[in-house]
Order: C-alpha cells, then structure tokens, then sequence
C-alpha cells in the first residue's frame, strides 16, 4: 500500500498536498510482479453524470481496504467496475501485475458478497457453495471436499442442505462468504455485507470476518457507508466523495489528520468555526475570540478559513474565562465515561463537545457556558471548501 | 371463514359462482351419468370410451395442447429473454407488442390467420419466392396452421406472467452467477431459468386451457376435417341433440385437461420452485 505519509504535516498543508498525492498514486507505473490489487485513472459516467473521476489507489496482498463515502459517492460502482460487472470508460485495473480490463467478470478471479447477499433461492447451502466450483468444472470429489471446508470455515456444516430462506440474516451472510470464497479468488469484494444485519450480529459478525480474512489472508475490498464498521474491519480506508477520492489512509490517519473539510465531517463530528487568519500563528473567529496554534495556520494573514475541532477537543469553561467563546448548554447524554454535550453559540452554531463525566460542574439547559478551542489539535481548511 | 366479517363482502361473488358455475356443473354431472331410460349409469361414458374415433379426438386434442405449449414456450422463453436484458424504451415496446394481439378480438384474429395461412398469403407466397416450396400451398385445415395460429393467440398467455417475474427479478443474482465463473448459458439453466420456471407453469396451464378449448379457432382453421373435443361436444349437443352424451364428453374433457393443469401446479409448488418466487 503506498500510504501517504502526511504524519508531520499540518493538516492545511496536507490538504493542499492530498490531491497531489493522489494524482500521483492514480499515475504512477505499475510494475507487472506488484501484488494485491491496483487501480489507475479510473473514470466512469452514467449517461453524461460522472459517476467516477480519475479514481487511482492501489491495495497491498492480503489487506482489507474500505470503501467509504456518503450514498452516490460512486463507491459501489467502483466495486462493479473491479468485479468487472461494469467496463469503466477509462482506467486500469491490475490484479496480482495482471490487467484486467480485457478479462470478463467470469474470468477475474475475484469473489464477490453482494448486498442482500444474492444467493440463489433454489440452491440449497451446499449447492450455493459449490456454485463457483461447478462452473470451473473441479472433479467431484474436490468439489464436495471444499464445500465441507468452507462450511466448517463458516460454521454452518449442520445446514449444509438448508435452502437460504430458511436461514437467518447473519447465517446468509456466512453463505455468501463461503459461497465467495470456495473457489479461492485472488480477491474479495465485499458490498456492504453487514448492512442488512441489526447491531448487535453485525459486531459480531465483522469480528468473526477480520479473523477469518486473516486466516485465509486474502486481498479485501469493502463498501461501506458505516464509518465504524470501515474502521472496525479494513486496515485502510479510501474515503469518496463525489466520484472522487478524497483521502487515503489508516483508519487513525484519516481521523486525526483528515485531507479536506469533507473527510473531517464525515468521519466522526467536527465542530466548524469560521474564521480569518490575521497572523502566522492566529487567527480571529467570527464568533469573536482570537486562537492562537503553535503549529501555525499556513495560511495567507486574511484569509478566510474554518477551524474544525472534535468534540473531544472542545473544553468548557466559564463564560468570561479569558479566549473562551460564549454558548449555551441545550442539553446532555452520558456516553460510557463521558458526556456528550450539545452546545449553541449566540450566531445558532451548534457545537458537540465531549467532556469527562466527572469534570467541571453540572449545566442546566439554557446557561451560559464559554468554550475553548483545543489549538494542538485543530484542523485549518480554506472557507471555501463547503461540504 | 374471514377475518373480520369480510364474508359479507364475497358473499355475492360467492352466490354468483354458485348459481352460474357450481350449479350447472352439477346439472351437467347429472345428465352425464342419466341413461336413456332416466336411470342413473355410465353407458354415456362406455360409449365414448368404445369410440375408438372419439377417443382419438380427445388424445388429439391433449396432443394438440402439448404441441401449442411446446411452441409458444419456445417462441414466448425468448421474447421474455429480450425483455430482461432490453432497457426502459424496449421494454414498454415488448409489453405492447405482447398486449396487442390480446386487444383484438380472438375471432377477428382467427380471420387474420385465414388470411395468412391460405394458398395467396405471405407464408405460401414467400416459400415459393425463396426456392423452398415448389408452388404455392395452404396451410388452412392443417395441425400446422391451426398451431401457427393458436401459437400466436395464446403467447400472451405465457409471456406476460414471465415478463411479471422478471420485472421484479434480482439481477445481482446473474452477477453473481457470473462472479462465480458461470458462463451465458450455465447463467441462463441455473439461474434465469429456474427464476422463470414457476411463471413458465402458470403460463401452461393457461396456454393449455386455452389452446384445448379454443372452439372458434379450431373450428375455422381446423376445418371440418381436423376434429377437436369442443367441436365433438358442439356436435352432440347442436346436430345430434345427445345433451347427456355432450355432457359426458364435456367432463372428460374437464377431467383429462384438469388432470394436466393440476399436475403442472403441483409441480409448482416444489420446495425449490417456491423458493423462487
């Protein structure tokens, strides 16, 4: 995986440099022995609507990569265009130095779990698994072997000639798995497999795919518009928006230094602040106080900007302590050890902060309260990237 | 019998069906066991089963019914085929195209096909054109006419209850077929096929019912010589004035297409089958 390395960078600058990155990554040549799975340029429109734009990553042997965005982000046609379920208008697609874009669906060697699962109604479990082993016309005695291993690998031996209706939600899910896998595919896809499954199953669900996956060790791309379930189960998150790719990283990369305004919004709350930047290392916020950052801002002295800050690096304090931007407490919810607080500025800002339980004292809705800023951990990004 | 007092509201669809469906189905089960004296006995039935000319009219018209299936399967499997893999603008075009034919009049259509299958028409004509048919013939008052037509008349019959499955049909199961390495046709036998399959049995009742029955089109295709159950009945009641013989053919007649029908949606209801719809 070439990870983008942006750990000593400031976030404005990693944010100028992102894109960059990115385009280099989408360019660079793929040498032919280069493992795991790799995409270039890819681009795709859906009647003149550019579903994707210039989409380039690559995924090492044997990681889980998530796919990761807001519904339309082109995240899922991605995913067909991998399958080869979808030709891309243009790009390259390599699997193991193989290109794929001349290899039909059929012939990629990929496994696939759809959403919903798509199992074949008809089928009985054991039928379902050895689909994919029929169609390759493996000899008999291997095909019902490797069907007995891929129901042992998903627990589901005892239901072997069950048909997928009679199954639950999250036994479906395990078909589809094994059903992907019996024929071992140099790559899995994976299209929002927990989607359809109630919490609780789909915790457990997606502990019981990371130890699987790291049993057979496989190459795993995953769509997912559940930021936790991406960071719950994939090494590496791509975070789209729009048809692009917005930033690619570590689940905690993307977290604590996210590449744009949007990827800091999307994954986890960010508290938005607008703000002119008026020297090297301060910046006047609208709502009045003047921050001050050590890193400093990196930006042009009046520049408009907006400061992004996590709940958790938002402290609350009393409304005329000295930097402290004035709000009003509306209300609060215990969170395991914590408080998650809603906060309303006099401009109708509403901010998250997420403070010790134990800390400070108690608010009723309606007082007054002052917020202050944690400047070590603050994101700059330009006023006019929306979104 | 309802939950919730909806008897009251079938309660004159139910008088209906009794008085007009129930009710002369029994006068007819009457009069087709009732003997020339008045006493009730099977001579009517014996007498048809000694026919070996009407019994043979009757395996005619079984016949004639599996062969209109067979023929409107292998037309109509094709034509949903299009409609699946056809977009938006095909796919209305398909629907009407199949409708079409259901909007006209079955004896009007019958008279088109008089047209079509006779000595002048463009099936006789274009044979002799293209070399294949030394000189002009008529396929009226043959089998192959009378299936040619009832082929035609009777497609929407098939085609629309498979349209209607397909039209709600998951496509990701095709993808995942060709995910797991399936080929087109290993795509289509084991997986768009037994999609279809419970609509294809629905269809045949329907196509069969109808193909056995079709009275006004056996009579003006089939000719006077080409002789069909509904004929034979019509001929015991209307010239020979034998109602009680008429009604026994009649529920043979009942019995033997009910027989195929019934067999063909039992088979439906396979544990597999059901699966699928």
């Amino acid at each position: 995986m070439t990870l983008l390395s942006r750990s000593e960078v400031p976030a404005a600058q990693a944010q100028d440099r992102a894109p960059l990155q990115n385009t280099d990554s989408a360019t660079a040549p793929v040498s032919l022995s280069q493992a795991g799975l790799v995409l270039r340029r890819i681009s795709h429109s859906f009647s003149g609507t550019p579903a994707l734009r210039d989409v380039g990553f690559d995924v090492g042997a044997g990681q889980v990569v998530a796919l990761l965005g807001p519904s339309g982000c082109g995240k899922s046609t991605l995913l067909r265009a991998i399958a080869g379920l979808l030709v891309p208008d243009r790009g390259e697609i390599f699997l193991d130095g193989q290109n794929l874009m001349s290899i039909p669906a059929r012939k990629r060697s990929i496994g696939m779990v759809f959403q919903n699962y798509a199992l074949f109604p008809h089928l009985t479990v054991a039928e379902n698994v050895a689909y994919g082993l029929i169609s390759h016309r493996r000899p008999r005695a291997e095909v019902n072997a490797r069907v007995s291993e891929m129901l042992r690998l998903v627990r589901l031996e005892d239901y072997a000639r069950r048909l997928p209706r009679e199954l639950s939600g999250g036994q479906q899910q395990r078909v589809a798995v094994a059903r992907a896998l019996a024929v071992s595919p140099a790559a899995l896809l994976l299209d929002e497999p927990f989607g359809a499954l109630d919490r609780a199953l789909r915790t457990e669900l997606q502990d019981e795919f990371v130890r699987m996956q790291a049993d057979v060790g496989i190459t795993t791309i995953m769509v997912t518009h559940d930021q936790e379930e991406a960071q719950t189960v994939a090494d590496t998150l791509v975070v789209m928006n729009a048809g692009r790719v917005e930033q690619v990283g570590s689940p905690e990369d993307i977290y604590d230094r996210p590449a744009s305004l949007f990827v800091n919004r999307f994954m986890g709350h960010a508290n938005c602040f607008s703000a002119k930047v008026t020297g090297a290392h301060t910046a006047a916020l609208a709502a009045g106080p003047t921050v001050t950052s050590a890193r400093g801002f990196a930006f042009r002295p009046g520049s408009d900007v907006i400061l992004t800050a996590r709940p958790e690096h938002v402290r609350l304090v009393a409304q005329n302590d000295a930097g402290a931007i004035s709000a009003k407490w509306v209300r609060a919810a215990p969170l395991a050890h914590m408080l998650s607080v809603d906060l309303i500025t006099p401009d109708g800002t509403l901010i998250k902060a997420l403070v010790n339980r134990h800390d400070g004292p108690r608010y009723a809705p309606g007082d007054a309260v002052g917020i202050l800023l944690d400047t070590q951990n603050l994101h700059v990004f330009p006023a006019a990237s929306k979104t | 019998m309802l939950r919730q007092g909806g008897t009251a509201f079938i309660l004159p669809m139910m008088v209906m069906m009794v008085l007009c469906f129930l009710a002369p189905l029994g006068v007819l089960a009457v009069a087709s066991i009732t003997g020339p004296d008045g006493q009730v006995s099977l001579a009517n039935y014996r007498q048809f089963l000694d026919d070996s000319f009407a019994v043979g009219v009757l395996w005619n018209t079984i016949f004639l019914g599996l062969k209109v299936v067979a023929a409107v399967t292998l037309l109509g499997v094709p034509i949903a085929l299009m409609y699946w893999h056809a977009g938006p603008r095909w796919r209305t075009l398909i629907l009407i195209a199949t409708l079409l034919p259901m909007l006209t009049s079955n004896v009007v259509r019958t008279f088109a096909w008089i047209v079509i299958l006779g000595r002048n028409g463009p099936i006789s004509q274009s044979m002799v054109e293209l070399g294949l048919s030394p000189r002009p013939f008529s396929l009226l008052f043959t089998e192959t006419g009378l299936i040619m037509a009832l082929t035609q008349i009777e497609l929407p019959l098939l085609v629309l209850p498979i349209i209607a499955v397909l039209a709600t049909a998951d496509r990701r199961l095709v993808d995942a077929a060709e995910m797991l390495g399936a080929a087109r046709w290993r795509c289509f036998l084991t997986v768009l096929l037994p999609m279809m399959t419970p609509a294809i049995f629905a269809g045949w009742v329907l196509v069969f019912a109808s193909a056995t029955t079709s009275f006004v089109t056996h009579s003006v295709i089939g000719g006077a010589r080409l002789i069909y159950m509904p004929q034979f009945v019509y001929r015991e009641v209307g010239i020979l004035f034998q109602w009680p013989m008429a009604a026994a053919i009649s529920f043979l007649l009942l019995v033997s297409t009910g027989a195929v029908m019934i067999a063909l949606t039992l088979l439906a209801r396979h544990r597999r089958l059901a699966a699928c719809a």
